[in-house]
């Protein structure tokens, strides 16, 4: 029987983000942690462009705005 | 509409409203590319979304010969399937996607374990009305307790047959009225469903 592919690993740069806590005189935020921010969101496109779903055989996909509509290509 | 990668800040940078609104609308980029990703199940397919991934089947033989034939019961069967209960109309009770989302009914095993007895088996069938109702039958979007049996003939109608999950519930999509094409469920013993050659 067929076996499906590994599924190919994505590295990813960033860790869960830190919640800031609040303090009484206000917080400072560091160019540091805006950068955590942006890794963070930078790995999320890399993740969702990731999940592209590609057609593989028999399968026939459309892009819509409400999401991707997968079709089997019928005998 | 596509956003620019978010460039990696210098020490000293001000954080400014166009900062801010840099990353939201890179934040807002990722997630359309999601929303325009997720899966929908279209002609001869079966999407069935988990939180850790989403299984994708095919629903019929495709070319390729994928689903190799073999039909589960005949359709002059179907019309002598003796129920334990009767078919019920869940169209009230099944969440869809149209104007608003409507919460499904999540159906429990003990509910109707009680009624019935243990032991019990489920069969999903399509009510569909309107010509060519058929061309799409799993247009909607469904989650369904199991995948459908392999090979299944689905001109019968039967589209999911397992032993009674603790609990089920149905959704149908915002593109399919449920008033068009809704499915039903039937709650059948064992020793029944061997009779109608679903087991």
């Amino acid at each position: 029987m067929a076996e499906n592919p590994p599924n190919a690993v994505i590295s990813s740069r960033s860790q869960p983000l830190r919640v800031i806590r609040p303090t009484p005189d206000g917080v400072a935020i560091t160019t540091d942690y805006l950068n955590t921010i942006i890794n963070r969101i930078e790995d999320l496109v890399l993740i969702a462009k990731s999940q592209k779903p590609i057609p593989g055989n028999n399968v026939q996909i459309n892009f819509t705005s409400q999401g991707t509509v997968i079709n089997a290509v019928t005998q | 509409m596509i956003r620019p990668a978010l460039s990696k800040l210098a020490e000293g940078t001000k954080l400014t409203i166009n900062l801010i609104n840099d990353i939201i609308n890179r934040t807002e980029y990722a997630a359309d590319l999601l929303r325009q990703y997720k899966l929908i199940a279209g002609n001869g397919m079966y999407v069935e979304p988990h939180y850790d991934g989403t299984r994708v089947s095919y629903l019929q033989q495709v070319a390729g010969g994928a689903s190799p034939t073999r039909s589960l019961y005949t359709p002059s069967q179907q019309n002598v399937i003796k129920l334990v209960s009767n078919q019920l109309d869940y169209t009230q009770y099944a969440g869809y996607f149209g104007n608003g989302f409507v919460p499904p009914i999540i159906f429990s095993r003990s509910d109707f374990e009680q009624i019935y007895g243990t032991g019990l088996y489920l069969a999903i069938t399509l009510k569909v009305w309107g010509i060519n109702a058929w061309e799409y039958p799993f247009a909607f979007q469904s989650f369904f307790p199991f995948p459908p049996p392999p090979n299944t003939d689905f001109n019968t109608k039967i589209m999911s047959f397992g032993i009674m999950p603790d609990q089920w519930y149905f959704i149908t999509p915002y593109s399919i009225e449920p008033e068009t094409v809704f499915p039903s469920f039937s709650v059948v013993t064992l020793q029944q469903a061997i009779d109608n050659g679903w087991y």
